[in-house]
């Protein structure tokens, strides 16, 4: 057990090293930093100074080093674009993303489990096969383009909801925290986006969910369970949905990662004032700080979620114990 | 391609039309209209220059007064411009088919690039095994953690901040198709090395071994061809992936230069008009977008139930 978390533990964190260096080493592409932040007629000895003053003097190891004790304790440089610490920017803009993808994987689970259960049980039913169908074209419809159609449809023509922005928001936890929850175009502002990032999850909740309700329809202990004269919705609700939910929380969790990218897009069309906004106008203007720390936060949370999946696998599964370091989650 | 056992006197149509794929091809109507739409889209792109009834990229061809008009059946529509026409005067059905070229080349060529890297690799993998093989799939398996328009941004914005800002016009296009390329190499690699590591234990190759033919040759030459079944498969999965993850990122403003838009380019110019009404100009690149991934995955799809029903 010791040696498996450790093993584990060690893992995470080479890979969390060797993204730093990548991360780090792309404030050597960009060529001098100075460059972009003195005027023209700054003199040579104000440009050393500078470069003393920001350290860039000093050997690469160094560097390196101060990066990376920088980066634990939250400080990844100034931003060039903003020309305000990277921290701070990603901070003011969590709540947004973190708001918008919560939401989200709500309304997936919640709408996407009893769809996929009812497609699971009713394969050759017409609604449940269109459903189907149309979960198909949900997948072939790009994010951005159901964002768009969705802001025609409700902010154009209809003009029931704004189609940008989060409305009003309240300071919460001491100023900390923006929550747009709390006022009535907040909570406006959040359904369009919120619907454009959880379809296509709904989607893949749905369509896993009912795979593996078809998978566990076909075993043994249902048949069993019908061959006792259990009722129906003992059979489907207790015995076999159950047992479909661990794969699937787990997919979940992995699809976090997926949920994040497509709050990049979403956050784009809703003009939503989140990280993957931030990470977007860094990459259109080449903000290395802010790509450089935002590399180093989603690596951090992937780390950690697949961390926590394998020690969950590893808790659940009884094979693994003997069989160490080989049981390697795969998505 | 497996066939069924006909008799000799049937002509070579009458064989094809009797194998087992052309039967559950032509028993799945579904499958033979996507097909043959997704066909008709790809060669209207490729000839887009023929059949696109005027050249969008040619200022002398448009005029500033033909600008925002509707689709031809609606009022104020003009009967050339059978889609209407966007802010500047282009017809929308010529810019469609011009951008749909660009959007398959780039979905082509990144595709072909993921097939290279990926077989490559898979090959290696699977042939050498050891330390090489747990570097390559350590790689994969992160790799595959992570989602391709993630892994595809992240390289785009570190082949941006590479490239001198000076020629990024120029390379943009390139940065395009080597993002999405090296985001999708997995899948590729992940089939070529499972069938490569049983193929190595075959007799061929043991033969080849003992001829005392090179590594690389005997895993080129020899192995390659055993193991390709699956790649197409995979490879037309992917080309719809591919169109998706180039539309999304030219959505994004981060893919091909507004000069030489493909069809995500055309929905993003065409958003900043949605409010003004002149729907047109976004909904319809953003159908023909759809419509080409649609029918391409569900071709993909069945070529999946059909080839390789193990895969998933």
């Amino acid at each position: 057990m010791i040696r498996y978390v450790s093993g584990r533990l060690a893992q995470s964190i080479l890979v969390m090293f060797l993204v730093a260096a990548v991360a780090f080493s792309l404030f050597g592409f960009v060529g001098d930093p100075i460059r972009q932040m003195i005027t023209e007629d700054a003199s040579q000895a104000e440009i050393e100074r500078l470069r003393d003053v920001m350290g860039l003097n000093d050997p690469i190891s160094i560097q390196f080093w101060r990066y990376i004790s920088g980066a634990v304790q939250g400080d990844f440089g100034v931003s060039y674009f903003h020309k305000r610490p990277v921290g701070t920017l990603i901070a003011e803009r969590m709540p947004a993303t973190v708001e918008l993808a919560g939401l989200s994987v709500l309304l997936s689970v919640l709408i996407g489990i009893p769809l996929g259960v009812y497609t699971g049980l009713n394969r050759f039913g017409r609604v449940a096969r269109g459903l189907m169908a149309v979960s198909l074209i949900g997948i072939s419809i790009p994010t951005f383009l159901i964002g768009i159609m969705l802001i025609y449809l409700f902010s154009v023509i209809l003009g029931w909801l704004p189609s940008f922005g989060r409305g009003d928001t309240v300071s919460i936890l001491g100023g900390s925290w923006s929550t747009g929850f709390l006022t009535i175009s907040g909570l406006k502002s959040l359904i369009l986006p919120s619907i454009t990032l959880a379809l296509f999850q709904t989607t893949m909740v749905m369509r896993l969910v009912r795979a593996e309700m078809l998978d566990v329809m076909r075993t043994d202990y249902i048949k069993f369970a019908r061959a006792r004269g259990l009722g129906k919705r003992a059979i489907n609700f207790r015995h076999a949905l159950k047992n479909t939910l661990m794969p699937v929380v787990t997919v979940i969790g992995l699809q976090l990662g997926n949920v994040i990218a497509f709050a990049i897009i979403t956050e784009s069309v809703f003009q939503w004032p989140g990280m993957g906004r931030l990470f977007l106008q860094a990459i259109q203007q080449v903000d290395i700080p802010v790509m450089s720390a935002y590399l180093i936060m989603i690596a951090f949370f992937f780390v950690i979620i697949n961390l926590i999946t394998d020690l969950a696998y590893y808790a659940i599964d009884p094979r693994l114990r003997s069989n160490t370091l080989k049981g390697t989650a795969n998505a | 391609m497996p066939e069924t056992s006909a008799p000799a006197t049937l002509s070579r149509w009458q064989r094809i039309r009797q194998s087992d794929i052309a039967i559950s091809f032509l028993a799945s109507p579904v499958t033979v209209a996507a097909a043959v739409v997704a066909l008709l889209m790809i060669i209207a792109s490729v000839g887009a220059a023929f059949i696109a009834p005027q050249n969008p990229y040619d200022m002398g061809a448009i005029d500033i007064f033909d600008a925002m008009l509707p689709p031809a059946w609606e009022e104020g529509g003009d009967a050339r411009f059978l889609l209407g026409t966007d802010a500047i005067g282009r017809g929308i059905l010529s810019t469609i088919l011009y951008g749909s070229r660009m959007s398959i080349f780039i979905g082509l060529v990144s595709v072909a690039l993921s097939l290279l890297i990926g077989v490559s690799l898979g090959l290696i993998a699977g042939y050498r095994g050891g330390l090489i093989d747990a570097i390559i799939m350590r790689t994969a398996e992160v790799q595959l953690a992570l989602p391709t328009i993630l892994v595809a941004l992240l390289i785009n914005g570190i082949l941006r901040a590479v490239a001198p800002p000076s020629t990024l016009d120029n390379v943009a296009i390139l940065v395009l198709i080597l993002s999405i390329g090296l985001s999708n190499w997995v899948q590729f690699a992940r089939a070529v090395r499972a069938s490569t590591m049983v193929e190595r234990g075959q007799e061929y190759v043991l033969a080849a071994r003992l001829i005392g033919i090179g590594q690389l040759a005997i895993m080129f030459r020899h192995i390659l061809p055993n193991v390709l079944g699956p790649i197409l498969v995979i490879a037309t999965l992917n080309l719809s992936g591919a169109i998706l993850t180039e539309a999304t990122l030219s959505f994004l403003g981060v893919g091909v230069p507004p000069t030489r838009p493909s069809l995500g380019t055309l929905i993003n110019d065409g958003t900043n008009f949605l409010f003004s009404g002149a729907w047109w100009i976004t909904i319809f690149p953003g159908a023909a977008l759809a419509l080409l991934v649609l029918t391409v995955n569900l071709v993909g799809d069945w070529m999946r139930d059909v080839l390789n029903p193990t895969l998933e």
